[in-house]
């Protein structure tokens, strides 16, 4: 006899689950409920179809309210976009997983706050775990199928942020990517580790953006080969050294693109170079740069993706490391 | 309450797809494919050297064609199989396994190859048995039969490599070869 709260350990990825009753999922489908065995995306690696039906039986067991359907719907949406290359994402050795990025309005009940990044947050323990658990359960996404990353990392197991609209001195990052966009909305992106970087005993807004600029050049990073997306999570007390200096963030980018940079000599051989350069270099190298040629951390300015995330107290980014680009997808309204 | 009282959040079963008739392994063109990545280290290229030694000992009217194929960035595997058929090839053996992403979409070119009547087989390390199975089973081939190389990539010596990959390269043989 199965425990009607506790959902079968193989449909989860370790973690409990809440048991996807039918009558729990006929509540979280709402009035979508005639929506059921739509297809919403058809979800890589497997080709599995994400039918609203699916998506809700995995928004139970992950924990999610009714109110938060429309986010995981988008979140599912965002991911199988091809240009994210989510077949990829999940089959590589490498430990990327999508990670997600709402705008504020995305899920009201989990604006951003204290702890924002970790699994305290409503809007990692819930949305970002009922993409993960598509992923999983109909994309075949886990290490007992296709996912063969050499060592994982722990952010894998479900990575939101909510905008912090209210404490952020600029327009959110949706508003800023495309003013077309309506709000809400939900990103993702092919993540890798983060990184913190703390810069407090100051309020020089040149001097926290060279440190940050001086934290990101590492070889060894898929950014420091691809080039593409870089994710940086500020604070609203960094957010605020930038703004009360005249910094938008279109400045801050552009100080990242010209100052986050080393010698081609530190790269030339390392990190991913030797393993897929043959095949997929980038057009950055070519032709290939001179040693002493300096290579940004991004190949453009607005590959420098800024949100504005946490709480009020301590001067903190948090860099996201990744690859590739981030997919937007608007919340349809359920 | 049992687990069959539950919604399930799995995916549909995969319909089952065909497979090719076997290669009479006399006359014919293999294409070999290596879809590794890291090209410097010669595993792949070792690999198919063996393979193609297996074929021209075993079937020495048949011709091999080596290719290399890396599998990243986007994929389209159609536009390749279409190739293999217009170009009326009589087998496919790829090889994979210095990443996982390759791996697995090497496999999924073998599943398609054979549904076009292309018999179709990898040499893998067993290292990713797991997900050339998981592959394998959810595009409808889980009968499909992959020559598994038991010693890891980083173990192969250059000096000894088509002795140590001699056994998958014969299994690959008959695999194309036999029902």
């Amino acid at each position: 006899m199965a425990d009607p709260l506790v959902c079968p350990a193989a449909w989860t990825e370790g973690l409990p689950g809440i048991a996807p009753t039918e009558s729990r999922v006929l509540t979280m489908l709402g009035r979508n409920l005639e929506r059921s065995d739509e297809v919403v995306a058809e979800v890589a690696p497997r080709l599995g179809h994400a039918t609203w039906r699916l998506i809700a039986a995995n928004a139970v067991i992950a924990g999610c309210a009714p109110d938060d359907l429309p986010a995981v719907v988008a979140g599912v949406r965002a991911v199988t976009q091809p240009r994210f290359l989510l077949d990829q994402v999940v089959t590589t050795v490498h430990g990327l997983w999508p990670m997600f990025i709402l705008s504020s309005n995305a899920a009201p009940d989990l604006a951003s706050g204290r702890d924002a990044l970790s699994g305290s947050s409503g809007a990692n323990a819930r949305i970002a775990r009922a993409v993960s658990l598509v992923l999983r359960n109909v994309g075949g996404g886990h290490s007992d199928a296709y996912d063969a990353a050499t060592m994982g990392r722990p952010g894998k197991l479900m990575t939101a942020v909510v905008e912090n609209s209210s404490l952020s001195p600029w327009p959110s990052w949706f508003e800023r990517r495309d003013p077309a966009i309506v709000d809400p909305a939900v990103a993702a992106y092919a993540a890798d580790s983060t990184l913190c970087i703390a810069d407090m005993g100051h309020s020089d807004a040149e001097l926290l953006a060279s440190t940050i600029a001086d934290s990101l050049t590492i070889p060894g990073t898929y950014n420091a080969f691809f080039r593409k997306d870089l994710w940086l999570i500020l604070s609203p007390s960094h957010a605020w050294m930038f703004a009360d200096a005249g910094w938008s963030p279109t400045d801050i980018a552009s100080y990242i693109f010209d100052n986050a940079h080393q010698p081609y000599s530190r790269l030339r051989g390392r990190g991913l170079f030797g393993f897929i350069d043959a095949h997929q270099a980038p057009r950055w190298l070519s032709p290939e740069p001179g040693p002493n040629e300096q290579i940004s951390i991004v190949d453009h300015p607005r590959r420098v993706q800024l949100a504005v995330v946490g709480a009020e107290t301590g001067g903190y980014t948090t860099v996201v490391f990744g690859s590739g680009v981030t997919c937007v997808e608007e919340l349809e309204e359920c | 309450m049992t687990v069959d009282d539950l919604v399930s959040p799995l995916a549909a079963e995969s319909t089952r797809r065909s497979a090719a008739p076997r290669w009479a392994g006399e006359s014919g063109m293999i294409t070999l494919s290596d879809s590794m990545l890291n090209s410097s280290a010669g595993w792949g290229r070792g690999i198919l050297a063996s393979i193609a030694a297996t074929i021209a000992e075993f079937s020495p009217r048949a011709v091999t064609e080596t290719i290399s194929r890396p599998q990243i960035g986007d994929h389209r595997p159609h536009e390749f199989i279409e190739h293999l058929s217009q170009a009326q090839v009589s087998g496919l053996v790829v090889t994979a396994g210095d990443c996982a992403t390759c791996t697995s979409r090497a496999l999924r070119e073998c599943v398609l190859a054979e549904e076009v009547g292309i018999p179709a087989t990898g040499v893998i390390p067993a290292a990713l048995r797991e997900i050339g199975n998981a592959t394998l089973l959810t595009w409808g081939r889980p009968d499909l039969h992959v020559a598994w190389l038991d010693t890891p990539l980083f173990q192969l010596r250059s000096e000894s490599l088509v002795s140590t990959v001699r056994p998958a390269s014969e299994e690959a043989w008959r695999i194309l070869t036999k029902a």
